[in-house]
């Protein structure tokens, strides 16, 4: 069963705070950061899930040229840490 | 069974600063952890022998060694490597000397260095890396890594031997904090073994930021790059950092890297010298500690004759060579690729396919692809979205070639369909022409009428409707 956008926002979330200074895009995100399986059949999703973490703060989206990278909002740290923990539960 | 040790190595004509910065870097690594320094630390500050090296190896129990050496004793450093991966085959060991040259240190990569520092220790550099590695490493997470790499690579589809000597590369090269040149036509993969090298190497939870630089604006090349600081130009009502700050850290991939313009080449080769750079604007350097993989799918060397790109930052750029080959000089992989996105597609787009039937195959294999790897890709994609029943037949498979453009076959037979065509559409406007009389076109045509009608019949053209269209016409 494919994720949904919030477990695949979980998962990016999950990815950042083991790796709070990673960064890359969408592209990246969706084949290196994030586990094969389910997410194979739904990049629409990371896309979508990405958005709504830009649009929360949670995830900051920078423009390089023709590219955007997407990195971790640092100030929002332990915001972020408390919504994976409740996510999770 | 004793607590693992670092050994450090001090050669007699080494500099005393140099060691002062180790011992202090290594210092502040471990000072989170509660172990005294003293317990990791074992120092040999003599001239000393492999048997002084292989009995220290026996007592201490070193996870890593720290070979702090001048490139005088590039024959007695080859002898050490050996014997201390003869005592000890698991142990790190880190090549520390200010004065290696490139060539120098190929040789001691091939003799089992696991890394090197060749500038003043920097805390920013390779050392807090290792240090961090060593102080986990054990069997399992050797176990762990050797299996990342694999299912890195298993994401490299291909067998054919000119893929896979390229491919098998890519663990190697990501160990060593080195620029690397990737080379290859359009659709082969360099961003994906560029992201490959960068998610096994020690920066693989730093950023990884892909720069086009054939899509950078040339005016803006600088400051994409090197930021800038506030009121450096009209519009800067801030400073903002560029690319290589950003990237702080982790890899920087530039692909298209001889679009740079040649200002910027200038720039990026001190930078990749230095280590440092200096915003637009600003009077003040910058700092970043940022691997560098390019790509280009130009030839390079053809850029320097002409004047477009600088030999200096190729040769700095070019420290490690991966070469992809194109699609067409690995046919074998063409099948396994094939099924790879039909599988992939079919999960996407939830359409159920059994397979590609043999002359939808033959077609795949006997296309140039000149767009490679993505433009199979794409094909594949198009042909899962257009299938009618459960088997890829050729009538799915869109492909330049159908219209006309070249495909790989004998010269005979596109000769003969070039012939056809021709053929057809001449007799097709002469009997527009004479109003479907043919002996007037085959007249026309220098034909005697038998020949001319059996022309008509080898194309089935309809005589009668070029008659039609006459009356409609009047």
């Amino acid at each position: 069963m494919p994720d949904t956008k919030s477990q695949t926002a979980i998962k990016i979330l999950d990815y950042l705070k083991r790796n709070p200074s990673a960064e890359d895009t969408v592209e990246g995100i969706f084949r290196w950061w994030l586990p094969s399986q389910h997410i194979e059949q739904n990049k629409e999703c990371v896309y979508e899930a990405l958005a709504d973490l830009v649009a929360k703060n949670l995830v900051v989206k920078h423009k390089h040229g023709d590219v955007s990278t997407f990195r971790l909002n640092h100030d929002k740290d332990p915001i972020i840490l408390a919504l994976i923990e409740w996510m999770k539960e | 069974m004793k607590p693992p040790k670092k050994l450090i190595l001090l050669k007699s004509n080494s500099s005393g600063g140099l060691c002062s910065q180790l011992l202090k870097t290594i210092e502040d690594e471990v000072k989170e952890r509660d172990v005294p320094v003293s317990n990791l630390i074992e120092a040999l500050s003599h001239p000393f022998s492999s048997q002084d090296l292989a009995r220290a190896i026996s007592e201490a129990n070193p996870r890593m060694l720290l070979l702090i050496t001048p490139a005088q004793a590039h024959n007695h450093v080859s002898s050490l490597i050996h014997t201390a991966l003869e005592k000890e085959p698991g142990i790190q060991i880190i090549l520390v000397s200010g004065d290696f040259g490139d060539d120098e240190i190929s040789d001691l990569a091939r003799s089992g260095i696991t890394d090197f520092i060749v500038r003043s220790v920097k805390s920013t550099n390779s050392l807090r890396r290792r240090t961090e590695d060593c102080s986990s490493f054990d069997e399992v997470e050797q176990s762990a890594r050797k299996c990342k790499e694999e299912l890195i690579l298993a994401r490299m589809i291909g067998e054919s031997p000119a893929f896979v000597s390229q491919i098998s590369k890519i663990p190697t090269i990501a160990k060593f904090d080195v620029s690397v040149l990737i080379s290859g036509e359009t659709g082969t993969g360099k961003e994906l073994v560029a992201r490959a090298i960068h998610y096994l190497s020690p920066r693989e939870a730093k950023p990884f930021i892909p720069v086009n630089c054939g899509a950078i604006p040339l005016d803006l090349v600088e400051n994409e790059l090197f930021g800038h600081k506030q009121g450096a130009f009209t519009n800067a009502v801030s400073s903002e950092r560029g690319i290589i700050q950003e990237a702080d850290g982790g890899t920087i991939f530039f692909d298209e890297i001889d679009s740079l313009p040649l200002p910027a080449q200038v720039k990026l080769l001190r930078f990749l010298q230095e280590k440092e750079f200096r915003p637009l604007g600003s009077t003040k350097t910058c700092k970043s500690d940022v691997r560098i993989i390019a790509a280009t799918s130009s030839d390079l060397r053809q850029a320097i004759a002409t004047g477009k790109f600088r030999h200096d930052l190729y040769y700095r750029l070019n420290v490690v060579a991966v070469d992809l080959p194109p699609l067409r000089e690995r046919q074998a992989d063409i099948p396994l690729l094939a099924c790879h996105f039909l599988a992939k597609y079919a999960a996407q787009f939830n359409r159920k396919v059994d397979g590609i039937a043999a002359d939808a195959l033959k077609m795949l294999l006997l296309y140039e692809w000149p767009g490679n790897v993505r433009e199979l890709e794409h094909v594949m994609a198009r042909a899962v979205i257009l299938l009618e029943g459960g088997t890829i037949e050729q009538k799915s498979i869109s492909l330049p070639g159908s219209d006309g453009v070249a495909q790989r076959e004998g010269l005979q037979e596109a000769k003969h369909k070039l012939i056809a065509q021709f053929e057809k559409s001449y007799i097709q406007a002469l009997l527009l022409n004479f109003q479907g009389n043919v002996t007037r076109a085959a007249k026309a045509a220098c034909k005697d009428r038998r020949s001319f009608s059996q022309l008509v019949r080898k194309y089935n053209i309809d005589v009668k409707s070029f008659r039609r269209r006459e009356r409609a016409i009047t």
